[in-house]
């Protein structure tokens, strides 16, 4: 279990925190734009930079202790593969740095390699290996030691689609695998819904909402959440509400919206609305530019902005 | 081919005659007496200090270097722009004058009385040498290893730091290794502006007394044969230098060939 309280960290100019979370050993994923903090809280939790407050994990405080002392595995963006070692060096590393025998190092690495398929890869160095194999390697290496916790920063962001499907499943099943919690940046929505039992949003260093990945996508309760999770913002009578593109109903209600755009999508023709000065996306099969529309919002979700 | 690509080519044909004209036509000149420069024991003497001198302020640059290259690339701090001006001193700071600031910092103040108390002789001893031609020489290592590391990717350590590694052993064990090849590029580079200085040597160690012989260093060899007995004298052993320090150059050249195609 990890639990951070009153996480704050500096760099720079920015400021992370402060923060408090609690994830079982389950999935979460942090969301947030760029520049929200989420790598930034990353290290803080690996201890890759100074930070105040506490990092606990499995109810031992590790705040004070350095990154080699934690027994938290961090996978950064660019899975960091030792590019002068085979894969296999690459795998044993941690455990050679913990002084395990050889005959237990080479079980442990042959038995991980196997568990995520890459054991006639062994062999190879990085530089051999496709996108997805490079992470698989990178997860191997993270995982062999038996960390308490699992850090992915982005996981996903260098693999071509087909193999981000392929790697899914095994990202998924990690946390219940090695019962472990793993924290997962992404600011990628899809990925997020697929991956997360638990969804943490952030914004300007600061998680402004966390919760069931569920319940966020459904009824986010931020705008930067809303945003994220694919709703657009509209101010009515000065409140902020939330509404996808096909819950904008044409035809009937009081909002009145003139059609600048329309555009094809996979769900049909987009058509992009000009409601007082804010524009929203809507499904509207006839609409042509410079035609006035009156809309409904029929599943409007209330957010905090 | 066009008009831009054309110029370009142009003007580094003639950055390239400017270059290598002047030391293949000194290696032509003294080709014939090469053997007779190989066999003059004195001059031999004064190759094999200057390879002395050189190699240990080669050291010295890459053991102070390394480290120095290392807070240049990864840390920020208070007064950096400071330091990293520093670290370009020796380069615009004129070789005689470095001379002269070994000689007071290390004879005349400073550290002089003391070094002086334990018997360390500075002026025209190997010390002396060695401090003057590090001093000039560092720059190139610290530049050169530094320019390596903030090309490589800050996440190798990290990755090294939480699989276990302290923060010495992720240095050892993933950025050393990453870097090697500027290692030996900036030993190099030290090492060949150490062969090729005079001007420092002047006024620190015109020669060096080892035993009851004085040793010339090499450059300071080839000036004095060029003002005692003329020219083609001074060619001849212009052109064995010249020779010798190209062929560790190529040495040098496919060791790190030979380095690169390991790691690769």
């Amino acid at each position: 279990m990890l639990e951070l309280r009153g996480v704050k960290a500096k760099l720079g100019g920015f400021q992370l925190g402060p923060i408090d979370l609690m994830v079982e050993d389950s999935y979460l994923v942090v969301m947030g734009p760029n520049g929200a903090g989420k790598t930034t809280l990353l290290k803080a939790i690996a201890g890759l930079l100074r930070a105040e407050g506490s990092v606990v994990l499995d109810g031992l405080d590790v705040s004070r202790l350095p990154p080699e002392r934690r027994n938290v595995a961090y996978v950064p963006q660019t899975y960091a593969l030792f590019d002068h070692m085979t894969v296999y060096a690459n795998i044993e590393f941690g455990l050679r740095m913990r002084g395990v025998p050889r005959e237990e190092r080479r079980k442990a690495v042959v038995e991980i390699a196997e568990r995520l398929a890459i054991k006639e890869l062994l062999q190879r160095t990085p530089r051999q290996l496709s996108g997805g194999q490079r992470q698989s390697v990178a997860l191997a290496r993270a995982l062999v030691v038996r960390p308490r916790l699992l850090l992915l920063d982005e996981p996903m962001a260098g693999l071509d689609p087909d193999i981000k499907e392929a790697a899914l499943p095994l990202l998924r099943g990690l946390s219940q695998e090695f019962g472990i919690p793993v924290v997962h940046v992404t600011h990628d929505r899809d990925e997020a819904y697929s991956l997360g039992d638990l969804v943490a949003v952030m914004h300007g260093g600061k998680i402004v909402e966390v919760g069931d990945a569920e319940e966020v996508f459904a009824r986010p309760r931020h705008a930067v959440t809303a945003r994220l999770v694919g709703f657009q913002i509209i101010k009515l009578e000065g409140r902020c509400f939330g509404i996808r593109a096909e819950d904008v109903v044409v035809g009937s209600g009081g909002i009145r919206g003139r059609v600048v755009q329309t555009m094809r999508s996979a769900g049909g023709v987009k058509t992009l609305l000009d409601i007082d000065g804010q524009r929203i996306w809507a499904y509207i099969g006839s609409a042509r530019p410079g035609d006035d529309v009156e809309i409904e919002l029929s599943r409007p979700v209330p957010l905090d902005c | 081919m066009d008009l831009f690509k054309a110029s370009v080519f142009s003007l580094l044909g003639v950055l390239l005659l400017f270059f290598l004209y002047p030391p293949l036509l000194l290696i032509y000149l003294g080709w014939g007496s090469l053997a007779a420069a190989l066999s003059t024991g004195p001059f031999l003497q004064s190759l094999g200090l200057t390879v002395l001198i050189s190699t240990a302020a080669s050291l010295t640059a890459v053991i102070l270097g390394i480290p120095a290259a290392y807070v240049l690339a990864r840390y920020e701090f208070k007064l950096k722009e400071l330091v990293d001006v520093a670290m370009d001193i020796p380069i615009v700071v004129p070789h005689t004058v470095v001379g002269l600031m070994v000689v007071l910092a290390f004879v005349a103040y400073g550290l002089g009385p003391s070094l002086n108390a334990l018997g360390i002789k500075i002026v025209d001893a190997l010390p002396g040498a060695v401090i003057a031609v590090s001093y000039l020489s560092a720059t190139y290592a610290v530049r050169t290893v530094e320019s390596a590391i903030r090309l490589l990717d800050p996440e190798l350590e990290n990755a090294a730091r939480t699989l276990g590694a302290g923060p010495f052993r992720a240095f050892l064990s993933v950025v050393l290794p990453n870097i090697k090849s500027a290692v030996i590029n900036g030993a190099v580079l030290s090492w060949a502006r150490s062969v090729s200085e005079a001007g420092a040597l002047l006024v620190v160690a015109y020669y060096i007394v080892v035993g009851n012989t004085s040793i010339y260093p090499a450059s300071i060899y080839i000036y004095q044969a060029y003002i005692g007995l003329g020219l083609d004298e001074a060619v001849r052993f212009s052109a064995a230098l010249v020779l010798f320090v190209l062929g560790v150059f190529l040495a040098y050249r496919l060791a790190v060939r030979y380095v690169g195609a390991e790691g690769s």
